[in-house]
């Protein structure tokens, strides 16, 4: 028996995978678990009613509901008829693999309140209004919160908010527990996560930041904005709460939207001016190892003109720099560098050499910000918005369904040895990660000395490229040949798309470097692979492609530039050829023509603002690798 | 008296049930009344916890009073120019139409279109 035993021990460690991941619960260990690991597709960023922008606009659905909807299911959103059956219903033509429901964290407690009566504060003038105008109090009850206050009602230090606060907080965990498969399938994985809804001042610049958990340690209620504004103040709870609280709990922040940020998104340095020291550079490279570079509220990866010549940055912006942008055109500033997380990049590889640390060594992740509990609806063919910002949906829209300038949003990509918590949150925090503007390409990319150059040849380009280098999101050392200059492996394989709705043929492969020479920041962007001159196209009227693009592209570029001395990361952009923008669908759906003015319907005018592009590139951009010279 | 008491009956009258234009971040077509209600709330709220939204308080209450003191003029003019038979009959057909979705309320989660139930529910 003892012998049976011990010999299957042997089979299983022969057979089962080496994971790098550390399982932290319990659960049943995956059974198509590999090695090489594979894209896992997911968002991260999904609001329910629990979110008081997406409940003022009439969104019912709950956390429940939206993990159910990331799994497949069928999904009612608004408006909803006089008996409360939606009008509407959307399904995903393809599950996630994970998601998280980031209801905004600062209101939990009071929109709790003021729903339940007979709680204390229920017949308070906030709540009145919460529950007569519920858009006002949107406006009144986020205004507050965003100045860090909180309402009389809400009792001597905000007591009776905090408490009210656990039972939606309770109720997102258990949504996330019942929908987690802990099955050897595999199927789906769900986060308990919120949003830290940060904002800057008065101009309401977007300081928001996404906290997800590793698994169901949690603290007992989010540390929200109200709290307190510093981010730096929610790193250091959440280390107390969280990570130092000895109940398996980890962590990561993820900042999005910095694009409309005021450029404040960022530190860069000490209140006083004085540079971060090594400690404090590192405490905030812990806390935020990602960034959402992509979403419905536009991309914030560059803006071509704003610290960059590179062309293709020029790819679904939002034309201001704060939410105010969204109300008001006397409000809309073009968006600064600093809004921009490419020159974010670029400054942590300059504070790197100067002071000794990395601040912002990021990774990248896309997500939806879908305020309609839709995880993953990223289709630019049925695009019905995704509230939030956007507007209230009063009807089935006649018209564009969104604000001109949001997009569907994207997805974030991880790659992981098996879909569970412990390997996506490895993934996470390793930054292996990337983020895609709505399409599921598979993406590649290592960085490595000694890599063949008839690597794309071989089959098993993973392999060597986890052997002999590091992934997306890794630190490549300094050589001990000092000669040599870094190798780097990108692959990529188009979406394939669904039977209705095939993905788009890639168009290239670009490497995006950045460097540090003389203590300025440099960039140059690289095409290594496919074709930008293809000639591909896009039939405006009809949305039908012309022309042909690559099924995939596989590059091995040596960067001839290279010097040991300099700090440096490169990240891989992967390019589809053009396709039809959401907008262009529903314009040509009603038949817009732009040459009679008068036949415009106030509904589809911004078919005609000649702003925003018909046809768009969809892309995916992979976590950076570091170069760190030799000390 | 009477005159002057039919008058003042019907300003009320108009200032309860008239559809009228509301103007903010969210548009509504809403009576005088409902303005000054959301707009006596708004204040309340503002007064009690200090809340920044005074610039939105006031854009209610001003429109809601000077349409309420547009209202007094017009209501006051056609009592005077029109017979009282007419002017009735002008009460009626508001009453009636009230029952039917002729409002919008401003700040709602849906804007769609509700009678005077349900805008005072």
């Amino acid at each position: 028996m003892g012998g049976a035993v011990a010999i299957c021990g042997l089979l299983l460690a022969a057979v089962a995978p080496a994971l790098a991941f550390e399982r932290s619960e319990s659960r049943e260990p995956c059974a198509n678990a590999t090695e090489l690991k594979r894209p896992h597709f997911g968002d991260l960023h999904v609001h329910t009613t629990y979110s008081l922008d997406a409940s003022t606009q009439d969104t019912r659905n709950t956390p429940a509901d939206a993990y159910r909807f990331a799994r497949g299911g069928k999904l009612g959103i608004q408006p909803y008829d006089a008996d409360g059956r939606a009008l509407r219903s959307l399904q995903l033509s393809r599950p996630l693999d994970f998601a998280a429901v980031t209801d905004h964290g600062e209101l939990f407690g009071e929109v709790a309140i003021c729903r339940t009566p007979g709680s204390p504060g229920y017949d308070s003038l906030p709540c009145t209004i919460y529950r007569g105008w519920p858009r006002l109090a949107f406006f009144m009850m986020n205004g507050r919160a965003s100045m860090g206050k909180r309402y009389t009602f809400c009792g001597d230090d905000g007591e009776n908010c905090i408490d009210a606060a656990r039972g939606p907080w309770k109720t997102m965990q258990d949504a996330a527990e019942q929908y987690y498969d802990r099955s050897s399938a595999c199927q789906f994985t769900s986060f308990v996560a919120y949003e830290w809804t940060g904002a800057g001042g008065t101009d309401a610049s977007n300081l928001h930041r996404n906290v997800v958990f590793k698994n169901a340690a949690v603290p007992a209620v989010p540390i929200s904005f109200v709290d307190d504004k510093d981010p730096r103040v929610l790193w250091s709870q959440l280390d107390e709460q969280c990570k130092s609280a000895g109940t398996g709990c980890d962590v990561v922040v993820i900042p999005h939207n910095s694009n409309i940020s005021a450029e404040k998104m960022w530190l860069l340095a000490n209140d006083d001016g004085t540079p971060f020291t090594p400690e404090q550079a590192k405490a905030q490279a812990d806390a935020q190892p990602l960034v959402e570079i992509y979403q419905h509220k536009g991309e914030s990866e560059c803006l071509l003109g704003s610290g960059t010549t590179d062309e293709l940055c020029n790819f679904e912006q939002v034309p201001y720099d704060t939410h105010r942008g969204t109300l008001r055109e006397s409000d809309r500033r073009t968006p600064g560098p600093k809004n921009f997380v490419r020159t974010i990049l670029a400054e942590g590889l300059r504070q790197h050499a100067a002071n000794g640390e990395n601040p912002f060594p990021m990774g990248f992740i896309g997500s939806t910000d879908t305020h309609l509990g839709t995880p993953g609806y990223v289709n630019e063919r049925k695009h019905v918005g995704h509230g939030g910002a956007g507007p209230p949906i009063v009807e089935a829209p006649k018209g564009l369904t969104d604000r001109i300038e949001f997009s569907p949003g994207g997805l974030a990509v991880v790659w992981a040895e098996e879909n569970s918590r412990d390997a996506i949150f490895h993934g996470l925090k390793k930054r292996e990660t990337y983020a895609t503007s709505g399409p599921r390409m598979e993406v590649r990319f290592f960085g490595g000395w000694d890599y063949p150059g008839d690597l794309c040849e071989l089959s098993d380009v993973a392999g060597v490229g986890y052997a002999m280098g590091v992934p997306m999101g890794g630190e490549l050392r300094a050589s001990s040949v000092p000669s040599k200059a870094p190798t780097f492996v990108s692959a990529a394989l188009k979406d394939s798309g669904t039977a209705d709705e095939p993905g788009g043929d890639l168009q290239r492969i670009q490497i995006v470097k950045l460097w540090v020479e003389d203590g300025e920041a440099q960039e140059r962007v690289i095409d290594v692979a496919g074709a930008p001159n293809n000639g591909a196209s896009v039939d405006e009227a009809t949305c039908e492609p012309q022309g042909s693009g690559f099924e995939s592209l596989c590059s091995v570029w040596t960067d001839p530039d290279f010097s040991p001395d300099q700090h440096a990361l490169y990240y891989a952009r992967v390019v589809q050829n053009p396709s039809c923008r959401w907008s262009t669908y529903i314009c040509n759906e009603y038949q817009v023509d732009c040459s009679d003015p008068a036949s415009v319907s106030d509904e589809l005018a911004a078919c005609c603002d000649e702003n925003y592009p018909k046809t768009i590139q969809e892309r995916a951009w992979t976590s950076p690798i570091w170069y760190t010279p030799a000390p | 008296m009477e005159s002057r008491r039919e008058q003042l009956g019907f300003w009320f009258l108009c200032l309860l049930l008239l559809p009228l234009p509301f103007i903010s971040v969210q548009t509504g077509l809403v009576p005088v009344v409902r303005m000054l209600l959301l707009g006596s709330l708004g204040a309340g709220v503002w007064i009690v916890d200090a809340d920044y939204i005074s610039a939105l308080v006031s854009a209610i209450l001003v429109q809601g009073v000077l349409w309420g003191v547009l209202l007094f003029f017009v209501t006051r003019a056609l009592s005077r120019r029109f017979p009282r038979a007419l002017v009735a009959a002008i009460a009626a057909a508001l009453l009636f139409a009230s029952v039917f979705p002729i409002y919008r309320t401003p700040f709602s989660t849906t804007g769609a279109a509700s009678s005077i139930f349900e805008i005072f529910n």
